[in-house]
């Protein structure tokens, strides 16, 4: 398995990550598998991490992280490289399957994890967890911390960790209904910030 | 100005999480029919990605892979690249009966190579 660091050696020399997932999206598109083992051994770390954190069960995460690339191999075709990076692309089927998975899973809100103190905003500013794929990484750190701590909080940790609006409400005690509002004047002044920042 | 904002919120609201499950299948049955809630979306996704960045990487169980090639379709060896490898041609059937949208709930794929699957939960 590689690690999030190595760099296969076929790469073209200095060819950026993001253009070489787009290619290989497009080969995987054209119903070549060895292209979709490319991406897997590319992003199934960064993935299964994504995955890992908002299913908390590694045999359940292995199972979403599969249904994630068997649905990157269906859909490869509809990746369309001006909507958007394709580690985003590949990031929110990740997510978007995991969260499917908590919510199927049970109507009762999970317990809040026992880390609730991890500083996500921290790790996403440190050089040394990202690679240079986001361009606008700088432009949303800047919105979040403009915004109120319990909105920020609300945002950052229900992206990051999958909470739902019920979760979110049992950690903070709080009505469903603050929570919602909440999350949407978070949501609100973010979107105005990046805006005007755009 | 009240409609737009709610197209957009609830598109917001889909890409960070915070739906239930009946809300988030609402969510996309609209969104069928919905091109301004599909560019919402979009646009979501992309300014909220760098977040992704926060989640430490987690190296998969050895044998993930295999998984997957075991439910792709059986294709014919290309011209040159060699032979299947192993998994591919000793596919298991109850594997191939899984669809990706219940392969959840789906039994382990056979798989025919010895593996070292963790069983630590998280």
């Amino acid at each position: 398995m590689l690690r999030v660091e190595d760099r296969p050696p076929e790469d073209p020399p200095g060819a950026p990550e993001a253009a070489v997932l787009a290619d290989l999206i497009a080969r995987v598109a054209t119903g070549r598998q060895d292209a979709l083992r490319a991406i897997y051994d590319r992003t199934a770390p960064k993935l299964f991490g994504l995955i890992l954190r908002i299913v908390r069960d590694r045999g359940a995460a292995e199972d979403v992280l599969q249904d994630c690339y068997l649905r990157v191999w269906q859909n490869a075709a509809g990746y369309a490289p001006e909507a958007g990076r394709p580690m985003a692309w590949l990031a929110a089927i990740a997510r978007h399957r995991a969260i499917d998975w908590v919510r199927r899973k049970s109507e009762v809100p999970m317990p809040a994890s026992d880390d609730g103190d991890e500083d996500w905003l921290q790790r996403v500013a440190d050089p040394r967890d990202r690679e240079a794929e986001f361009l606008n990484r700088d432009a949303l750190l800047t919105c979040l911390e403009r915004l109120e701590p319990t909105q920020r909080d609300c945002v950052v940790r229900a992206y990051c960790e999958g909470l739902s609006r019920e979760e979110l409400a049992s950690h903070y005690d709080r009505p469903v209904n603050t929570v919602k509002t909440w999350l949407h004047r978070g949501l609100a002044s973010l979107r105005g910030c990046l805006d005007e920042a755009a | 100005m009240s409609a737009p904002d709610e197209t957009d919120l609830r598109a917001a609201e889909y890409v960070l999480g915070t739906l239930s499950a009946d809300e988030r299948a609402a969510y996309r049955h609209e969104r069928a029919a919905s091109p301004a809630l599909r560019a919402a979306e979009r646009a979501w996704e992309a300014r909220l990605a760098p977040l992704s960045d926060a989640v430490p990487a987690v190296v998969p169980p050895p044998g993930a892979w295999e998984g997957i090639a075991a439910r792709l379709p059986s294709a014919a060896p290309r011209s040159g690249a060699g032979a299947a490898p192993p998994w591919r041609r000793a596919r298991s059937p109850r594997a191939s009966a899984c669809s990706s949208r219940s392969s959840a709930s789906c039994p382990r794929s056979s798989d025919p190579r010895p593996t070292r699957r963790s069983t630590s939960r998280w």
